[in-house]
């Protein structure tokens, strides 16, 4: 009679995860796996002219698209906590539902 | 043997070791108890066979403080008492509501649920109940409880043709026991009132009260104010320690899989807080019933929380369209904290047709137990979203702390205290064996011993109790 062998509510994210996911991407994170590595510290120009160069154009089109999104969160606190229960009219919720 | 008339009974000529006073649930028990013991008893119940409204304008009263039921109609003054319109729920107190809980003064009782254990076959029985399951955790702070929907036996239905046969009991019909007459150590008598007018004084060598949580105080402060004390010579706690177990709803709740928490057909699911959960927040216990939501309802809430969550609101809305049970009513009702304010007095002014001042009843719910309804329905709603089983809404007038409604229900018609049990004479009425404090021979059964209410609906611990004190009084009759 146990009642956690249930079909669960979905744990709502609070981001896209498609925008996470691309800035993740082997393709966009190698320029900065050099920098920590190299021999000689890199300047901020050449690193992000190199970056810059080793990006898809398809990826460089994305990260522009999904900029105004981030003005969204500009002002919000980061969600350190999605689990945390929050009081919102009179609701008890996890913070996370309130994306 | 059932006689409609203290007439008839008197040509009887029966001879009772003791005579009980009602034939509710607690009465009728006492007597089966001590006609299987071979102890001729004598019940005498106020009412008839059936309703009238003339036997129940002798438990009109008033109440002073908070909003409750006309005192007439929360109860019934006829054969078999109100388990005549007992709604059935049965669960037995919990361990926990025996003990002592340091927040809340005056809890306790002098005996523990162990006590009352072995009678719980018997009531089983005489409940007609299947077994109970236990309690299941659902997280650190919430229990999921079992409240069973009985068949609610009528006590005069089901146990009238054992009574009318049985050579050890006499029902005496329509023969109220305005009072009793004491001397400080035992009861002499009980003064009645039969056929509109007194019909002398009855004796036995033991009396027990069983007249309900509100007329057990009632007679009892009336007959010690005739005898200057002679029939309860310790009263300070008399009529006092009033509970009830005030009932509103308190929210919505929208449910991943409402099925889940069905049992017994009854298609309601009880849940109560775990005994660490009201140390940690000093609250009372409580206990949440979830009542499935009529449909309109349903939309009308998931669009609320479509304001506040709108993934969440989106995903409800999909479930309400695969299946369209979802959500749910929420009702608490909670444990009153045991207050000495909240009490039986007897009216200055009004009497009944036999000239026994009706009851003024003083009831009031405290600050505690407000907390207990927020922060219990806090913690139920904060279980169902951290284990993702739901969400839930508490309802805006206790969030922001409005008035109680009046036009809801209000309380469960459960009337307890007034003659509590304890070993403090300054605080209770009744010893651990219900006998009455400084007396030989007087005993109370019924809820007005209780000396915490719990959550829980009082027929089943009632039922319980009265078959220990008939097992008592067997033995001390017998001797």
């Amino acid at each position: 009679m146990s009642i956690f062998n249930r079909a669960k509510l979905p744990d709502v994210t609070p981001f896209s995860p498609g925008f996470d996911t691309e800035l993740a991407s082997p393709e966009a994170s190698v320029p900065f796996r050099n920098g920590i590595r190299g021999s000689r510290p890199l300047s901020k120009g050449v690193v992000m002219g190199s970056f810059m160069k080793r990006m898809s154009r398809r990826a460089i089109v994305q990260a522009l698209m999904a900029l105004p999104t981030l003005s969204l969160f500009r002002n919000q606190p980061a969600v350190a906590e999605p689990d945390e229960i929050v009081e919102v009219n009179g609701w008890i919720l996890r913070r996370s539902d309130l994306a | 043997m059932i006689f409609d008339s203290y007439e008839a009974y008197k040509q009887a000529g029966f001879k009772p070791k003791a005579c009980i006073l009602g034939s509710g649930p607690a009465g009728t028990t006492i007597a089966r108890k001590l006609d299987a013991a071979g102890i001729p008893v004598v019940v005498l119940e106020a009412g008839s066979r059936e309703f009238s409204d003339e036997s129940q304008d002798f438990y009109r009263g008033k109440t002073v403080g908070d909003f409750y039921f006309d005192l007439d109609i929360t109860r019934l003054r006829f054969m078999g008492g109100s388990s005549n319109h007992w709604a059935g729920w049965c669960r037995v107190l919990d361990k926990q509501d025996f003990e002592p809980k340091a927040w809340a003064p005056d809890t306790g009782w002098p005996i523990s649920r162990a006590d009352i254990e072995p009678y719980l076959a018997e009531v089983h029985d005489i409940l007609e109940l299947p077994d109970f399951r236990p309690d299941v955790p659902v997280s650190d702070d919430i229990r999921w409880v079992q409240l069973i929907k009985s068949p609610a036996v009528r006590f005069s239905e089901k146990f009238a043709d054992e009574l009318d046969r049985s050579r050890n009991i006499a029902v005496v019909l329509n023969t109220y026991a305005t009072e009793l007459t004491g001397d400080g150590k035992r009861v002499t008598g009980a003064k009645l009132w039969s056929n509109g007018q007194d019909a002398g004084t009855f004796g036995a060598d033991y009396f027990v009260t069983c007249t309900g949580g509100l007329e057990n105080s009632r007679l009892l402060l009336w007959s010690n104010q005739r005898s200057n004390g002679g029939v309860v010579p310790n009263a300070a706690a008399l009529g006092r320690y009033w509970m009830e177990h005030p009932t509103f709803e308190g929210g919505n709740a929208i449910l991943a899989n409402y099925s889940e928490f069905e049992v017994d057909g009854s298609n309601e699911a009880f849940f109560s807080p775990t005994l660490a959960a009201m140390e940690r927040l000093q609250i009372m216990n409580f206990g949440i019933r979830l009542i499935e939501s009529p449909y309109p309802n349903v939309k009308k809430l998931i669009a609320d929380l479509a304001c506040t969550a709108p993934n969440m609101a989106e995903w409800m809305s999909s479930q309400l369209d695969q299946r369209l049970r979802c959500a749910a009513q929420l009702y608490v009702a909670w444990e009153q904290a045991p207050l000495a304010s909240n009490q039986i007095e007897l009216s200055k002014t009004d009497v009944d047709h036999a000239g026994v001042p009706r009851i003024e009843l003083h009831w009031k719910k405290s600050p505690l137990e407000r907390r207990t309804l927020l922060e219990g329905l806090r913690l139920f709603g904060t279980t169902m979203a951290q284990k993702n089983l739901g969400r839930v809404r508490i309802d805006d007038w206790i969030s922001n702390g409005g008035d109680y409604p009046t036009n809801e229900e209000t309380a469960g018609h459960h009337h307890m205290g007034g003659t509590r049990m304890g070993t403090d004479v300054l605080k209770s009425v009744v010893d651990a064996n219900c006998k009455v404090h400084g007396m030989d021979n007087l005993y109370v059964g019924g809820s007005s011993v209780f000396c915490t209410s719990g959550q829980c609906n009082p027929t089943t611990t009632i039922t319980a109790l009265a078959c220990r004190l008939g097992e008592h009084l067997g033995k001390v009759i017998a001797v």
